[in-house]
């Protein structure tokens, strides 16, 4: 018996059962269709016809490290949706409801909407597991960009802006130079049935 | 003046930094300061052992709730052939100021280890390269060395537990 659990624990995948399948460059982005903190609906498809190239990603208004970030996301929502980008953000996390949103994004003068997605059913669909964390969106639907916005948690910092380097090369019509990248964060906090 | 008086004036007269700094509580538990390259080997000299290599942070909430569970797996495991590295990818700038507080706080008075919060990818790549980055992150390595087990996000001493036990001898 002994032996069975030690092969079961082999064979079995390495990561636990709460980690999901995250999407790969090129796959196919789900559609999703979720209410801004104000109340407005924003869809995928909408956002696609809008805009060619979509920036969508999975913020917190408790972890630390995606509001280190709060200030470089304006800054990306200035700088890009001034160049056709469009620029949403997610937040999935089970203990953060509407409320506390949408004081968040006031504190910090968020222009981009901020989406809850109630019972984390759009992170699941991504495979997002972790705050901040992009997914660039172009114009055939798939994603070109996957993971953090640059390399470091402190803004002094940054050596390697990866999402932005990202959406200059996709606005020149090139591929990025990372397509994937990563960085620690926050784990998103789902809720318990999934 | 006596060596004796000069020694008590230079104490009375020394800024409170200068005193803290001497309080020896204020240094323990260790926490060596350490670049993502230095997990391999630390890991190669606990082959023999059921590994426990748990990543967190102190800004970390769910970290900061797993970490007394830890600390206590490690007391009820004594005397078997198991290791449990804590890792902090604290700004190594915070060891003193948060990363020794949480640890003491916790219950954890073992040496532990800081990574200095500024390569996170090659952390990740060095650890798992399969893994989001998402703390807490708790990774489950066979007496042999075999890496068996990823926990990301908040677990139970229970969840710990059983996990380990299943590899123990």
């Amino acid at each position: 018996m002994k032996y069975l659990a030690v092969l079961l624990i082999c064979c079995a995948a390495l990561s636990s059962a709460r980690e999901l399948p995250t999407l790969k460059i090129g796959d196919k982005a789900p559609e999703f269709a979720l209410k801004n903190y104000d109340g407005k609906e924003y869809s995928l498809p909408a956002l696609m016809k809008e805009h060619a190239i979509n920036v969508v990603m999975f913020i917190a208004t408790q972890c630390p490290v995606s509001n280190a970030y709060n200030e470089r996301m304006e800054q990306i929502f200035e700088t890009y949706s001034a160049k056709g980008i469009g620029v949403v953000a997610i937040n999935a996390n089970k203990e953060e409801d509407v409320a506390a949103i949408t004081a968040h994004a006031k504190e910090h003068g968020f222009r981009f909407p901020v989406l809850k997605d109630l019972k984390n059913v759009i992170a699941d669909r991504y495979g997002a597991q972790v705050t901040p964390e992009i997914f660039v969106i172009v114009k055939d639907g798939t994603v070109a960009y996957h993971g953090r916005i640059d390399d470091s948690r402190k803004a002094d910092g940054v050596q390697s802006r990866d999402l932005a380097l990202a959406l200059d090369a996709l606005l020149a019509g090139k591929q990025p130079p990372k397509t994937e990248t990563k960085a620690i964060g926050c784990t998103i906090k789902r809720i318990a049935s999934n | 003046m006596s060596i004796g008086r000069l020694f008590v004036s230079l104490i009375l007269l020394a800024p409170p930094a200068v005193l803290r700094a001497q309080t020896p509580a204020d240094t323990l538990p260790v926490v060596r300061r350490i670049a993502p390259a230095d997990i391999a080997p630390i890991l190669a000299g606990e082959r023999g052992n059921v590994v426990l290599l748990n990543i967190w942070a102190s800004w970390c909430k769910p970290c900061m709730e797993e970490l007394p569970f830890l600390s206590a797996l490690r007391n009820e495991l004594a005397g078997k052939r198991f290791t449990l590295l804590l890792m902090s990818d604290d700004d190594g700038g915070a060891v003193d100021s948060l990363v020794r507080p949480a640890l003491r706080k916790s219950g954890v008075s073992f040496p532990t280890y800081n990574l200095g919060g500024t390569d996170d990818e090659r952390l990740i790549n060095t650890v798992d390269s399969s893994w989001s980055g998402a703390l807490p992150a708790t990774f489950l390595y066979a007496a042999g060395g075999r890496l068996t087990l990823r926990l990301v996000g908040g677990r139970t001493k229970s969840e710990f537990l059983d996990a380990v036990r299943r590899l123990l001898p």
